[in-house]
């Protein structure tokens, strides 16, 4: 009986340390589908976004017609450029297609890549977390340990670079 | 030993949720999820028409140009048209100024069915909004099934209902409900009472009831009134559909119609009467006196009679009034404005029908006051018709070319309009069509155009102008091409050049109208979007 129980213990202790073995493997499905997902960028090339999941990744989902999205953008691209030597990268999917971010872009560059995600974005949004259909929405993402802070609506810039600093040292 | 092992255990289970206890930490206070920020309950109020009302929470607002209501496609019935209020002015640092909404309101949608109408539609409702707080929702869909009223309100309900919604139907009629007991109170009604005396007394000889009386003198009312409503009602057909028009838009029509109006406030004055010809009018008395007192029918017909008897001494009230509706082209109000006009002239009829013949209101020097006023009423109205066009003579010279608040480019031709067309390419474009005779033209001008939602709603398009002031044959030419009999019309087209049919405006529109019209003008190509969130 006392043995029995404590082969059960032992049972549920591996599989938990399975499960956390796997979790720093495959840090979390919702991540695991980011990666698996190959998007147009603003010139219309295909990108598939498992070439950037060796970096600090903050998802920004925004749109076009999205008043916040907008004034926080040029902030992203700033953000951009400060950390981009310490292996981070800002990528924005948008809700539009091509030709909206493309002639987006034109007029408001950034120093990140645009992705058009269109009728997908807003699925991916919700698969990471965003449960309010909430626009702008960002994803910080630890490429050890997966999601690590979410961000709903106009973003912190400060409290970004707080957190991004956490994950880089 | 058991201790140890729940402790590791604990410890392993807590750890994968450590960091997600940060994920609450970085979310502001409290975000709303979208249907709490804005809620939609939709209500049928006839077959024909829905009421949408949103519910915006505070510190949350809908965009105007983002609301769009479709029915499922299966229905055999589509959506005339949606009316929104005109919404706030929101200062957006990116987009400008936008029209949103912060508070709750209603939008109405008016259905069009192929046929009966059905029981229940499907409609589909998309929305977006952002919040203050520094966030946007995604385009909100709702599929919404809605019953639909027993088919009781054809579109003429329809139109009176929509007509005292906006207060105006009530308004009207109430004014000439008033105008017909102003004309009550001249002499002209003097011959009536005699008359309804002898039917109330009629062929008995002995007095009848005071019920029976004034059942008798409402019938006789009616009588008169329906008869002055089918007048109306001819007004508004005869006038609307012919005079009406180049009676607008014509600066000699309208000094014509001015010159009526001053005649019949000479003959108000007492300078001259109007009248049937004698032979004429004793016909009719002769034929009117032939039919049986005492009964309601005869009190009706005499009723109506009457009215034709009397219609030459009120002639030129009447002439105004007709005149009016006709303008308004509109059968309802016509029929239901004269109608109210002969209750309220009739009203002194019933008073002495409920007294039995008992009284009789004596003339008197006020009748002749009366008269006066209502001559007043004419000159003023003659002044008001001509006002803008003598304005125009005394102020600027006939080939100067007028100044709008709008920056228009002038279109002189069809020719001119193509080549203008083309350069817009790429860019919404609209034609207004000016004269400086047209009076609603430059109601325009000095209302809706001024109207700074307008102007912003109106900064990024091409704004063409055709000034057929002269009327020469390139504007007749112009004109008939869109369908125009005369200005103001306006006419839209999309950026590929397309005439936007739906949005043609054709009279004169107040700039919440306007609005609304120019929101159909820039959600055609919206229409080609994508359903989601791809706008």
């Amino acid at each position: 009986m006392r043995a029995g129980f404590r082969l059960l213990i032992s049972a549920l202790a591996l599989g938990a340390a399975i499960f956390i073995v796997y979790r720093q493997l495959a840090p979390n499905p919702a991540v695991a589908a980011l990666y698996a997902v190959t998007l147009p960028d603003q010139n219309g090339q295909p990108q598939a976004l498992a070439q950037w999941r060796d970096k600090i990744v903050l998802v920004n989902f925004w749109a076009t017609w999205c008043p916040p999205c907008r004034e926080e953008m040029p902030e992203l691209s700033e953000f951009q450029e400060k950390y981009r030597a310490r292996n981070v990268i800002v990528l924005g999917i948008a809700t539009d297609d091509v030709a909206k971010i493309s002639e987006y872009s034109k007029t408001r560059p950034v120093q990140y890549p645009l992705l058009a995600g269109d009728f997908q974005a807003m699925t991916l949004a919700e698969t990471l977390g965003n449960n309010k259909g909430a626009l702008p929405y960002s994803v910080l993402i630890d490429p050890k340990k997966g999601i690590t802070h979410i961000y709903f609506g106009r973003i912190n810039i400060k409290q970004l670079e707080q957190d991004v600093r956490e994950i880089a040292e | 030993m058991l201790r140890h092992h729940f402790l590791i255990l604990f410890f392993c289970l807590i750890a994968p949720f450590a960091q997600a206890g940060t994920f609450t930490g970085d979310a502001p206070p409290r975000i709303l999820t979208p249907d709490e920020a804005f809620r939609l309950q939709v209500e049928a109020v006839n077959t024909q028409t829905l009421i949408a009302r949103f519910t915006v929470a505070p510190g949350y607002y809908l965009y105007r140009e983002r609301i769009d209501f479709k029915l499922q496609e299966t229905n055999a019935s589509g959506i005339a048209r949606v009316e929104l209020p005109p919404g706030e002015i929101k200062q957006d640092p990116n987009f400008g100024e936008m029209l949103v909404f912060h508070e709750n309101f209603d939008a109405q949608i008016s259905l069009q069915h192929t046929g009966d109408a059905p029981n229940e539609i499907t409609l589909l409702a998309s929305y977006q909004g952002c919040s203050e707080q520094g966030l946007c929702y995604a385009p909100i869909k709702k599929t919404l099934s809605i019953a639909l009223p027993g088919a009781t309100g054809g579109s003429e309900t329809d139109r009176i209902v929509k007509l005292l919604r906006g207060g105006n139907l009530w308004l009207i009629v109430a004014g000439f409900f008033a105008f017909g007991l102003g004309l009550a109170l001249t002499p002209c009604m003097y011959p009536m009472y005699p008359i309804l005396s002898g039917i109330i007394v009629g062929q008995n000889h002995h007095r009848p009831t005071r019920l029976h009386a004034f059942n008798l003198s409402l019938a006789y009312v009616f009588g008169m009134a329906v008869s002055y409503a089918l007048a109306g009602i001819a007004a508004a057909l005869v006038f609307g559909q012919l005079v009406s028009s180049s009676l607008q838009n014509n600066p000699w029509m309208l000094g014509f119609s001015a010159l009526i109006f001053v005649l019949l406030a000479l003959s108000m004055f007492g300078f001259y009467e109007l009248r049937l010809p004698a032979a004429l009018q004793n016909r009719l008395v002769n034929t009117s006196s032939r039919i049986k007192g005492g009964h309601f029918v005869g009190a009706f017909a005499m009723g109506a009679l009457s009215a034709l008897i009397m219609s030459p001494c009120v002639a030129a009230p009447l002439a105004g009034a007709l005149l009016y509706i006709g303008q308004s082209r509109d059968v309802v109000l016509g029929g239901a404005a004269l109608f109210t006009l002969a209750i309220g002239m009739g009203a002194p009829l019933l008073i002495l029908g409920a007294s039995a013949g008992a009284i009789l209101p004596k003339s008197g020097p006020w009748m002749k006051l009366a008269r006066n006023f209502f001559g007043v009423v004419m000159l003023g109205m003659a002044v008001w018709l001509v006002a803008p066009v003598a304005k125009n003579l005394l102020t600027t010279s006939t080939t100067s070319a007028h100044q709008s608040v709008l920056p228009f480019q002038p279109v002189q031709n069809l020719a001119a309009l193509k080549s203008a067309l083309q350069q817009a390419q790429g860019k919404f474009v609209m034609l207004d069509f000016y004269a400086d005779w047209c009076v609603e033209c430059k109601r325009f001008e000095q209302t809706t155009f001024r109207d700074p939602r307008v102007q912003k709603l109106l900064e990024n398009a091409v704004l063409l102008q055709a000034d057929v002031t002269k009327n020469n044959d390139d504007d007749i030419v112009l004109q008939k091409r869109f369908g125009l009999y005369g200005p103001p019309g306006i006419i839209f087209f999309d950026p590929q050049g397309r005439e936007i049919k739906a949005a043609n405006v054709v009279g004169y529109q107040t700039a919440d109208e306007f609005i609304i019209t120019l929101n159909r003008v820039y959600g055609s190509r919206e229409g080609e979007c994508a359903p989601v969130s791809a706008c």
